[in-house]
């Protein structure tokens, strides 16, 4: 097995139990998470979501990490939501042959993305949002360990446009529900 | 009053404040130390020979049978000078596999074929659910000899890349090549790479998703990905140039090319009449004008397809295809036979 098919078989099992995780069983919620991480690991769960999804990114990993504690952080909120989305409505189209220019090819030769991080770090400094900036540093030496050829594979991937949806989703359904009872 | 004496700060906030930017900062500088730094794109270009006059030379054989359905050869020129192939047996009955075969030629013999991977190994050692096999690429560059095939499996196919250092003795473990963003992306192999000024490899992918547009990917000598190119609609001036294709070539099916020891090009495929009749044609050496099919093979509701053709140390030719699913016909011959033959 090659360090990214390991890396990817381990992090869709920790996804898989982050998502157990969100089930309401209270303080039995850390223990429902690591037994549907063993249970995805070992009963081919992992593998037949490497095969669906891909390799997640190391974004989505870390998401699903800080999720498993008893106190979960959940630091992807409905604007960060939103505005991943925006994102992901011009990478994708563009990526998969809409257009000349193929902005996931920047990720093979990362010198200009990675300077365009300097001002997102930055700024995520300034406002003190540390968890992010960690985040984006272990997606940077994810990158730098030479598990992923492409840096773009380890900030994003679909699973994690994926969970951006539901969070808007489930906030635009609470306006409309908070709405209707006023 | 006097003032209520002030409790000291925490300075942990700052701490993590400070030591989130130097970690970030070191995280960086290890991406930056990591990222390729490549030359401009540049293919090396093909020596053209001056050959001795030659008779005519026209060989064929028969590949050993393997069983399954045959087809997609791929034909290369190992280091030693031995021609080597590798094709696909697809799985012909239930809980049967897919089955990439390989073999050399050695003194104007096949040897006994052994298969490198099945569809149940690589989805083993992928760990990934992998249903068929197909495409298979074979490639010697250098000392290395490089396998490509495309993996499929719960809808979508992806480029898998082995190597051998040996010959095709023994094969490392596949890996799955990430070429796009999209875990379920359908990503094919389209024909043999080109080599590149700096050693590296330049393999060309089947059409994009949206737009059909074509690609190819920029490869270490190692066949590690290290760029991608998108190319535009129309070509720019320089280096790409538009090359014309013969009106009797059937552009939707597989085809080969490859350049003569001449300098001219030399194109195999099917002809527009489908699949049962085979051609090559030779062009000159901007693929501008093109000479009338010369015919391989013409029959009725036959399939010969998927030609692959290499270049041998004596600037031989070899043909390798389909031969109605069954087996892997090979032909041998020279640009003698090609300039003298019968149209």
């Amino acid at each position: 097995m090659n360090a990214l098919s390991a890396y990817s078989l381990l992090a869709h099992g920790l996804i898989f139990g982050a998502l157990a995780s969100l089930l309401p069983l209270g303080v039995l919620r850390p223990k429902a998470a690591l037994t549907a991480t063993t249970i995805a690991l070992i009963a081919g769960i992992a593998p037949v979501m490497h095969s669906l999804f891909g390799t997640p990114s190391v974004t989505l990993l870390m998401l699903a990490i800080l999720h498993l504690p008893a106190r979960p952080l959940t630091p992807l909120g409905y604007p960060g939501a939103l505005g991943l989305l925006a994102f992901a409505a011009l990478f994708y189209p563009a990526a998969l042959g809409w257009g000349a220019f193929d902005p996931y090819a920047l990720g093979y030769q990362p010198w200009m993305l990675l300077g365009a991080l300097i001002p997102v770090a930055l700024a995520l400094w300034l406002r003190r949002m540390h968890v992010w900036l960690m985040i984006l540093a272990v997606d940077l030496a994810a990158y730098a360990s030479g598990i992923f050829d492409n840096l773009w594979d380890a900030l994003v991937d679909p699973l994690l446009v994926l969970l951006a949806f539901c969070i808007v989703l489930r906030q635009l359904v609470l306006r409309v529900i908070a709405a209707r009872h006023r | 009053m006097p003032q209520a004496p002030s409790l000291p700060k925490n300075p942990a906030p700052k701490l993590l404040h400070w030591l989130a930017a130097a970690i970030f900062l070191l995280a960086l500088a290890a991406a930056f130390w990591r990222a390729p730094q490549l030359p401009p794109t540049a293919f090396a270009a093909t020596p053209v020979l001056a050959l001795p006059t030659q008779p005519p030379l026209l060989q064929h054989d028969m590949l050993p049978g393997v069983g399954g359905l045959l087809g997609a050869p791929s034909l290369t020129r190992l280091a030693d000078g031995r021609m080597a192939i590798a094709w696909l047996a697809q799985a012909d009955a239930p809980r049967h596999h897919d089955v990439i075969w390989f073999s050399t030629l050695s003194d104007g013999n096949w040897g006994e074929p052994y298969p490198v991977f099945s569809s149940e190994e690589a989805a083993g050692k992928l760990f990934a659910h992998i249903r068929h096999l197909a495409d298979p690429i074979l490639y010697a560059h250098g000392e290395a000899l490089h396998l490509w095939f495309t993996a499929g499996g719960a809808g979508a196919h992806r480029i898998v890349h082995t190597l051998s250092d040996d010959g095709g003795q023994h094969w490392q473990a596949p890996l799955r090549l990430t070429t796009s963003p999209v875990g379920v992306a359908d990503t094919r192999l389209r024909m043999a790479p080109l080599t590149l000024d700096d050693g590296g490899l330049g393999l060309p992918l089947s059409p994009t998703l949206i737009s059909a547009r074509d690609e190819w990917l920029r490869l270490d000598s190692h066949g590690r990905i290290v760029g991608k190119v998108r190319l535009p609609d129309e070509p720019p001036a320089a280096p790409w140039r538009p090359v014309s294709q013969p009106d009797t070539l059937a552009d939707n099916r597989p085809q080969a090319m490859t350049r003569l020891a001449s300098g001219r090009l030399l194109l195999a495929g099917n002809t527009t009449t489908g699949a049962g009749t085979l051609a090559v044609w030779v062009g000159n050496a901007d693929g501008s004008v093109w000479q009338a099919p010369r015919i391989i093979e013409a029959a009725a509701d036959a399939d010969f397809s998927a030609p692959s053709l290499a270049l041998a140390a004596d600037a031989g030719i070899h043909l390798a295809y389909g031969w109605r699913q069954q087996g892997i016909r090979h032909l041998r011959f020279n640009e003698a036979w090609l300039d003298g033959a019968p149209q």
